[in-house]
């Protein structure tokens, strides 16, 4: 075979594993522009006019603002103190010295490793009983403790890249624990920060059992939950208006996520390229 | 230098996190195997019944199905990850325009809800209106599946989805892998007059093997915590084709309410972990030593 040939090959190759990977996103932004009527008939046949009505219904008439706003609450509130815990945990793992520590790093790297499911019962009865059904704080929790494990590996990871000579040398000056924490660890971990923010907000706006289960209110929902909106009893979906739904509620994490890129992309290799 | 030694401050920086990971996810652990051992149904008394939860769990047929469902959605989703990843990886590193478009585009998927993937292929694998699988074959003069009813169909049609939706994370992962290889070994091969299939097998995945164990860990635990796709999009059916360990569970523990059996099958499904990630873990050691 020629080169040329061969080159022709592997684009078209290449051309078309990018398409299986792209068609599905660039039909369901234009989908959502598309009259549900033509959706039920015809969805992926010729493009017959555009139209923003399933994006004015979504905005009009549903619940979408709700929640866009409970998920913004509650993404956020977990993801504070997700950053503010595993960092901190993750100081005390590298730097200082105590005899449990090395037990306490296993121990939450096991974390990663268990399937929610096997912690859901238990959770239901618990927060059935301290009355936190339903409530925005219970998922606020849930958020927190799994995502403690990945965050903390993320700090750990980078922690040990930090010179041992600066803490040396502020302790000499005079500095307390606290203080190589806070005026040395932290600023330095901005990049680690944001790694942490990124992963952890994609898993948590996107979460779907954890908000099934515990939270029944509308004025409560999350997105994912709330997608479910247009899916009535006897399963007939209005397809316009549940893309739009998607599209919209997808727009905040693409944004945190154009924005992060590099960080995004760098928390998922995990150093996973050491030599 | 005691400063760094100082208990009291080594409790205060891990007090909350240790608090919290332990009260959420260890604690809940170990009620569950506690409440496996009961027939609680939330409401009544709860009575002790041994292991007559786990017994009963041999004899269930639809638990049996749901078991072999799961292996076999976790060999497509695992699959479909890594071998998709790794080969849109290796493409990826021969091409040199549009790399950084692509590399994101390709995220992109794994940034959306589960929820919103699984209704887009809701309307690609529909027969009435005519969905885009069943446009494709129709192109091909083939009749329409219905992909979501048809026994053999739907527990496939419902793995890619979730495969479909993470094969970025693996191509990233694979490809920071792939060009990190020191080009100094790459250029030794080309004297050495090696071809780039050649060079893939012999050299480039050898070098990566941690990375690819590593992803492998990854892409398994992630599709053991499959649920959304097989209960948002077909709740398991038709007749718990597309039953997973994990839908099974969330019915039996909040639908019929039968607390004690629901437990037995999270445990089960707790186990099953364990045996998987260990069994990885001994074919290659991902802490950096080699297994001769």
């Amino acid at each position: 075979m020629s080169r040329g040939i061969k080159k022709i090959c592997f684009w078209v190759v290449v051309a078309l594993i990018f398409a299986i990977q792209i068609y599905p996103i660039v039909w369901l932004i234009i989908a959502s522009f598309r009259t549900n009527s033509e959706l039920a008939t015809n969805p992926f046949g010729s493009l017959q006019h555009l139209t923003i009505e399933n994006y004015v219904d979504v905005i009009q008439n549903s619940n979408v603002f709700i929640y866009l706003k409970n998920s913004a609450f509650v993404t956020c509130v977990a993801l504070i103190f997700v950053v503010m815990f595993s960092s901190m945990a993750a100081f005390a793992i590298s730097r200082i010295r105590f005899k449990t520590k090395n037990l306490l790093f296993a121990y939450f790297i096991m974390g990663l490793t268990i399937p929610p499911f096997v912690t859901l019962i238990p959770l239901y009865v618990m927060f059935s009983k301290m009355g936190l059904l339903d409530t925005h704080i219970a998922l606020i929790l849930l958020y927190i403790a799994f995502n403690l494990s990945i965050s903390i590996l993320l700090f750990v990871n980078f922690y040990k890249y930090i010179p041992e000579e600066l803490s040396e040398a502020a302790i000499l000056d005079g500095c307390s624990v606290y203080g190589i924490y806070f005026r040395i660890f932290v600023p330095l971990s901005k990049n680690t920060i944001l790694t942490v923010l990124s992963m952890s907000f994609i898993g948590v706006w996107n979460d779907y059992l954890f908000s099934l289960l515990f939270i029944n209110s509308t004025s409560l929902k999350t997105v994912s939950l709330g997608m479910q909106d247009f899916i009535s009893e006897t399963g007939y979906r209005v397809w316009g208006s549940t893309f739009a739904t998607i599209c919209i509620t997808t727009v905040p994490t693409l944004i945190i996520y154009f924005a992060l890129n590099k960080k995004v992309s760098s928390g998922m290799t995990l150093g996973a390229t050491k030599g | 230098m005691n400063t760094l030694s100082k208990k009291s401050a080594a409790f205060i920086f891990m007090a909350p996190a240790v608090l919290i990971y332990t009260v959420i996810v260890i604690l809940p652990i170990l009620i569950s195997a506690g409440f496996s051992l009961t027939n609680w149904n939330g409401l009544g008394k709860m009575e002790f019944i041994g292991l007559k939860n786990f017994q009963d769990l041999f004899h269930d047929r639809i638990l049996i199905m749901a078991l072999k469902n799961n292996l076999i959605y976790i060999l497509i989703v695992v699959g479909m990850q890594i071998i998709l990843g790794f080969v849109t990886a290796v493409l990826l590193s021969y091409v040199k325009k549009f790399r950084g478009f692509i590399q994101t585009v390709y995220f992109i998927p794994s940034t959306m809800s589960v929820i919103a993937v699984a209704q887009l292929f809701n309307c690609f694998y529909s027969v009435t209106p005519l969905g885009l699988f069943n446009k494709l074959l129709g192109m091909l003069d083939v009749e329409p599946v219905t992909f979501l009813s048809d026994f053999d169909k739907v527990l496939p049609a419902v793995s890619v989805v979730e495969g479909w939706q993470y094969v970025g994370i693996y191509m990233i992962i694979f490809y920071s892998a792939l060009i990190s290889i020191s080009p100094e070994v790459i250029e030794a091969s080309n004297i050495d007059g090696a071809n780039k299939l050649q060079q893939l097998f012999i050299i480039k995945i050898p070098m990566i093997k941690n990375v690819i164990a590593m992803n492998f860990i990854l892409s398994g635990v992630g599709a053991l915590k499959g649920f959304a796709v097989s209960y948002n999009l077909t709740s398991g059916g038709p007749s718990h084709k597309s039953e997973l360990l994990s839908t099974y569970m969330y019915k039996i523990a909040f639908t019929n309410r039968n607390l004690g059996y629901g437990s037995a099958i999270a445990i089960l499904i707790m186990l099953l972990s364990l045996i998987f990630i260990i069994s990885i873990n001994k074919t290659v050691r991902i802490d950096g030593t080699e297994d001769s």
